[in-house]
């Protein structure tokens, strides 16, 4: 029994860790032809390349992060503050409902639909755009994902402050803030992994002028350059990866 | 309730803003400027390029040579990306509708139906060809140059490539080479599984082949669309590939969504044909390792479609002085014979090698020789010149509906 | 005072971000479904809709997409509730809860180029099996990608969604007393297998309810891994809008909106009868 459940684990740890290992080597190599498992040539060319900005591959890397850490800012912060809004409201299940549709809705069909308002307004092809297309999708998930917060105990707890004195920005200073903080947390790094992630939308907002890193993955697929491909997908999970173990190791949850 | 009200005012007033918009775009007009001042104007701007990139090569001799050059020479940052010809249109509908008077691109590569959709709801800036100094070296009367698909250009795009659409074998797999479509029933039935039509316009520029081998060859298609006579042949043709696609690749379950997939699967060996729209890809992909040394070029018995693609400059390109630069530049003799060259690009130049200067038509002949395509004189011999798009166009919806979604 | 301004403020953003953009991509994609706008577009007219219903294919897209959105749930649902169950104090410390985590941080792009590599013909499995001596070419290797079955990409999500629904479940069976329930009824002399059917599994089953619902209208709207991994036909309901979008005749795009509409009021119905079936506030 005991045996049985070991390699259930191991197999799942392979399951897991194989997707990594295989796009790991497929980075460092030159061919691959069948039937080899391994590739014939090992190369440090193509990470050299991305390291002195061949194919503007660090552009891209930077492009996505600028727009993620701003949308998941953006979307976190806002969302803190409609979330309350929303939790304490008398009509929060119907808010809620209507908050939800955005984002259940998928990504690259809305973005078809709001085309035309974008370019009238300016916002096809650059930064901005993408930005706030992003948040149209981040923003409804970061109050949905806060109003879980606001329980009945926190709003006793700032009753309790402000009938003790406190002004609202010092109570939200020094107790909700404090109490929020894991939630804060993860639901920034959840609303940066959704805008990380993000292609479809992207790629009709942005026209493909806008190259983020899944827009890169997604070109190097279509040129059957699978080592550029399995390069620009390692990069693509480097930082999800660092953020989900933080959120893992370092941020408490309370109740979901 | 107020709520309601109010949210249901905002969006009656955005439906009625979307509803009626009648502004109207005004065109720049660069025809009375002198090249001087169009080279002024360019300077220092930046414009964005459309392109198909699905070729390695082709998107480095755009990277590593024509963004540098057109930096150092003319000040111009030239930016490329990705988007073919059903994206472009999209794009540039899109555009129309709203009404955006600075386009997100201003240059784009097209060619056959992608221009004729695009004059269709007058999405390309013109006539701007005649103005380039480079048109010199260009043959006017070539009818593979004035005559895009049947369309007269008229001056709206610059030839920019010329190709012939080849098919491809490996001759250690395949002993005989499959040149009309009874050849390639019999080695379906023999080998299935070695063959599939990408969805591309590689594919439909296959389908159209055999469309014209049943219809007894180009001159009975030539001419404007024919309602009749695509039904007649176009019946025949889906009776050829639905009774014989449960040979091809997966059963004839699938089909490639583009053409670079297939070349991949022909040096695997997991497909036998494959094709080319140039001479020199062969050669190309010999050099890098992809295909086998045994790999061979041959002309379909419908004959050798020969294409030429060209570039054209949206209606709303915020910089056509720019774009103007940029073709010229693109058709220069230094770029196109670089282009020629196999080892960078490969494809036909679209100069007129007679009207050359000495010193270009020297470069042109030491270039590289091909090995593995066809010679020149066996290409010319069977040439045969596109059919107007329509046919192209019913061609892709059809194999979708009758071939690909019928069960 | 502050609270006043924080509630319009609140208001207006979820006006501005949620509602606005919703209306106007709805109102839009209905205009233009029913020829009103559109630069090829002559005035209201039904035919768009009588077009796209002409043959089966959008009725065969949504059905499929449906189909494929519950195998691949019901996958990842009984995979769950077994490891949470079987494994959950594995998961919870130690090297297991970090390696569970690991498919999360794969966008769909990454998990359906890995899966093509890994899968296709000329893949990774194909040459271990060549190695390995069961097949003897590239050709003998069972289509897993592409394929009728759609093996591909249920492979896919199973992976991009599996580890979400373990740690639903192992939060649920920490958080909701599911142990001392079945410790009850063993003692109240239940036998093993009685438990985890009659209790277990239906109460996670029903407390996850809201959370499988949402997952199900998000594997409707799945993009890339059809796109890479699917084949030509039938397609997921986003991969036909958008192919429909970039028609090689122009006439053709006002029917990519029909889908669209449709769509969209499919996911709204979905939305409404999931919060109407659940009690307590669904999270993500």
């Amino acid at each position: 029994m005991h045996k049985k459940r070991t390699i259930s684990l191991f197999l799942l740890v392979i399951y897991c860790v194989l997707p990594i290992l295989v796009l790991f080597a497929l980075s460092f190599s030159l061919n691959w032809v069948y039937p080899n498992i391994l590739p014939q040539t090992f190369t440090l060319r193509h990470w050299k390349e991305f390291l002195f900005d061949g194919n503007g591959l660090q552009q891209s890397f930077f492009n996505s992060l600028t727009i993620s850490l701003f949308v998941a800012f953006t979307s976190t912060l806002l969302g803190f503050i409609c979330s309350k809004w929303i939790a304490y409201h008398k009509r929060r299940r119907l808010l809620l409902l209507v908050t939800y549709f955005p984002f259940a809705l998928s990504p690259v069909i809305f973005a078809i639909c709001l085309k035309f308002y974008f370019l009238k307004a300016g916002l096809a092809g650059n930064l901005p755009g993408i930005i706030i297309a992003q948040l149209i999708i981040a923003f409804p998930y970061a109050t949905i994902f806060f109003t879980s917060f606001w329980n009945k105990s926190i709003k006793d707890y700032s009753n309790i402050a402000s009938t003790l004195g406190s002004s609202p920005f010092n109570s939200y200073l020094k107790i909700i803030f404090p109490l929020a903080k894991s939630f804060l947390l993860t639901g920034f790094f959840q609303c940066f992994i959704i805008s990380w992630f993000e292609y479809g939308l992207t790629n009709i907002i942005g026209y493909g002028k806008v190259q983020t890193l899944t827009i890169r993955v997604f070109q190097f697929i279509g040129e059957a350059n699978i080592f550029y491909a399995a390069l620009s997908s390692c990069l693509l999970i480097l930082p999800p990866v660092i953020l989900l173990w933080v959120n893992k190791k370092f941020v408490v949850h309370q109740t979901r | 309730m107020q709520f309601l009200l109010r949210l249901n005012f905002i969006f009656i007033t955005a439906l009625v803003f979307t509803a009626c918009n009648n502004k109207s775009t005004k065109q720049e007009d660069l025809t009375k400027l002198s090249w001087e001042q169009i080279l002024a104007e360019a300077k220092g701007t930046t414009i964005i390029m459309n392109m198909h990139q699905g070729d390695k090569k082709a998107n480095a001799y755009m990277s590593d040579y024509v963004v540098p050059s057109l930096k150092a020479q003319y000040d111009i940052t030239l930016k490329v990306i990705g988007g073919q010809g059903k994206e472009i249109i999209n794009n540039i509908m899109a555009e129309k509708e709203s009404n955006t008077t600075v386009g997100q691109t201003d240059l784009c590569w097209i060619n056959g139906e992608t221009f004729y959709q695009l004059r269709q709801i007058d999405g390309l800036y013109g006539p701007f060809v005649q103005q380039l100094p480079n048109a010199k070296y260009i043959d006017f009367t070539d009818p593979l140059i004035k005559y895009d698909f049947q369309e007269e250009v008229k001056g709206f795009e610059t030839p920019w490539g010329k190709a012939f659409f080849l098919g491809v074998i490996d001759t250690a797999r395949v002993k005989k080479m499959p040149v009309a479509m009874q050849d390639f029933e019999a080695y379906w039935q023999a080998h299935p599984g070695k063959f599939t039509i990408p969805q591309d316009f590689m594919g439909l520029t296959l389908l159209k082949s055999w469309l014209i081998e049943l219809a007894g060859g180009i001159q009975e298609l030539n001419g404007p669309f024919n309602e009749e006579k695509y039904k007649k042949y176009s019946t025949q043709l889906w009776d050829f590939v639905n009774r014989n696609k449960k040979n091809f690749w997966k059963n004839g379950e699938t089909f490639p969504a583009s053409a670079a997939p297939i070349a991949q699967m022909f040096s695997s060996g997991e497909l036998d044909f494959t094709f080319a729209f140039g001479n020199s890809e062969i050669d190309k992909k010999v050099a890098e390792g992809l295909f086998p040394a045994t790999s061979k070029a041959f002309i379909l018995k419908a004959g050798c479609t020969n294409n030429t693609n060209y570039l054209g400059i949206t209606y709303n390109s915020g910089n056509k002085a720019a774009a103007m630069v940029a073709c010229n530049f693109m058709i220069s003799p230094e770029a196109q014979v670089k282009k020629n060259n196999f080892k960078i690009w490969g494809g036909s130049m679209v100069l007129d090698y007679d009207k050359l200067d000495k010193k270009w038509q020297q470069e042109y002949d030491s270039l590289p020789k091909l090995k593995y395509g066809l010679s020149d004189a066996e290409i010319k011999a069977r040439s045969i010149p596109e059919t107007v798009p329509e046919y192209m166009i019913k061609i892709g919806d059809d194999f979708r509906k009758f071939v690909i979604d019928a069960k | 005072m502050k609270i006043k301004t924080s509630n319009s403020i609140s208001f207006l953003l979820l006006v501005v971000f949620a509602i606005i953009p919703l209306l106007l991509g709805l109102g839009y994609a209905l205009l233009y479904s029913f020829g009103i706008v559109g630069v090829l577009n002559h005035g209201f007219t039904l035919q768009n809709w009588e077009a796209a219903f002409a043959n089966n294919e959008v009725l065969y897209s949504f059905f499929y997409t449906v189909g494929l959105s519950l195998v691949s749930l019901f996958s990842c649902v009984s995979t769950g509730i077994f490891l949470a169950l079987y494994f959950g104090k594995k998961l919870q410390k130690g090297i297991g809860s970090y390696i569970i985590y690991l498919p999360m941080a794969f966008p769909s792009v990454v998990a359906a180029f890995f899966f093509f590599q890994f899968l296709s013909n000329a893949g990774l499995l194909s040459r271990l099996c060549y190695k390995l001596g069961l097949i003897k070419s590239v050709t003998d290797f069972t289509n897993l990608v592409n394929d009728q079955y759609s093996i591909g990409i249920i492979a896919a999500q199973f992976f991009l969604t599996l580890p979400i629904f373990v740690l639903l479940y192992i939060s649920i069976i920490a958080n909701e007393n599911i142990e001392r329930l079945s410790l009850l009824a063993t003692s109240l002399g239940a036998r093993k297998s009685q438990v985890l059917w009659r209790i277990t599994i239906p109460a996670l089953l029903k407390k996850s309810f809201p959370t499988i619902v949402l997952y199900f209208i998000f594997k409707l709207g799945t993009y890339e891994i059809p796109l890479l991994l699917g084949r030509s036909s039938p397609e997921t309901v986003s991969v036909l809008i958008v192919r429909k979008m970039q028609r090689f005749n122009l006439m053709d795009i006002p029917q990519g909106y029909v889908v669209a509409v449709i769509y969209a009021l499919l996911v709204i119905v979905l939305l409404i009868f999931s919060f109407k079936s659940s009690h307590t506030v669904a999270d993500a």
